[in-house]
């Protein structure tokens, strides 16, 4: 497989895993804000 | 606006859906769209691209987390978008790193999965998340999901870079153990 093929895959993971990452995060160091205020 | 009001506005066809998006959500997009391009005018491009892709989608599907279904809008296009840079050698930036990491869990080789093997190997992906501590599958995600770089992610768990590096290291070399036993030779 490729490695582009495989990023891809991993986007696939379940939706609710991605959303509990960025709220385990933020709910001790408001990382969701730091995410949008990363640019 | 709550998720499900904006939602509502998509499915009545309201133009106003787009507007609350934005306001709740671009900074958001624009953060997932710039960790994979590394450009701000591709990536403010991209993001452009993710309304309409939206407005497209949304009906006939309807999203179940509206945040994580935007970022994986995002996520797409921002990829395609590197995709068709690197083809013209237009780009490197982070994603490059990220992909490098990813080559150690596959082979390189053209794939013969189907759709129904994808389909598997995305739930035994997500069956080894579950076997991660919440710590590291939240690294695991931040890098290989958001394209964040390690820099970053250290910086919001207040660990160190190389820390960060050492445990996605060690997660990929599990993936790929778990996903050999089980079959997946990728």
């Amino acid at each position: 497989m490729k490695k582009e093929e495989f990023f891809d895959i991993i986007g696939e993971v379940d939706e609710q895993k991605i959303l509990e990452a960025n709220k385990g995060v933020s709910k001790k160091k408001k990382a969701h804000l730091m995410l949008m205020t990363s640019l | 606006m709550e998720d499900k009001d904006i939602i509502s506005l998509y499915f009545q066809r309201n133009k106003i859906a787009i507007k609350e998006t934005a306001s709740k959500y671009g900074n958001y997009r624009k953060a997932i769209a710039k960790n994979i391009l590394s450009n701000n005018e591709d990536a403010e491009e991209c993001v452009n691209d993710t309304y309409l892709h939206t407005w497209n989608s949304i009906p006939p599907h309807e999203p179940q987390i509206l945040s994580t279904y935007l970022g994986k809008i995002t996520r797409r296009l921002s990829f395609d978008k590197f995709r068709y840079n690197t083809a013209y050698k237009r780009d490197g930036g982070e994603i490059s790193l990220v992909l490098d990491e990813l080559s150690e869990c596959v082979s390189g080789n053209e794939s013969v999965e189907n759709e129904l093997n994808k389909h598997q190997l995305i739930q035994e992906i997500n069956n080894f998340l579950d076997t991660l501590s919440k710590e590291n599958c939240n690294i695991f995600l931040y890098r290989y999901w958001y394209a964040m770089p390690v820099t970053d992610i250290a910086k919001r768990f207040k660990i160190t870079e190389n820390n960060v590096s050492v445990t996605l290291n060690r997660t990929r070399n599990k993936l790929k153990v778990y996903l050999t036993e089980r079959g997946f030779e990728l």
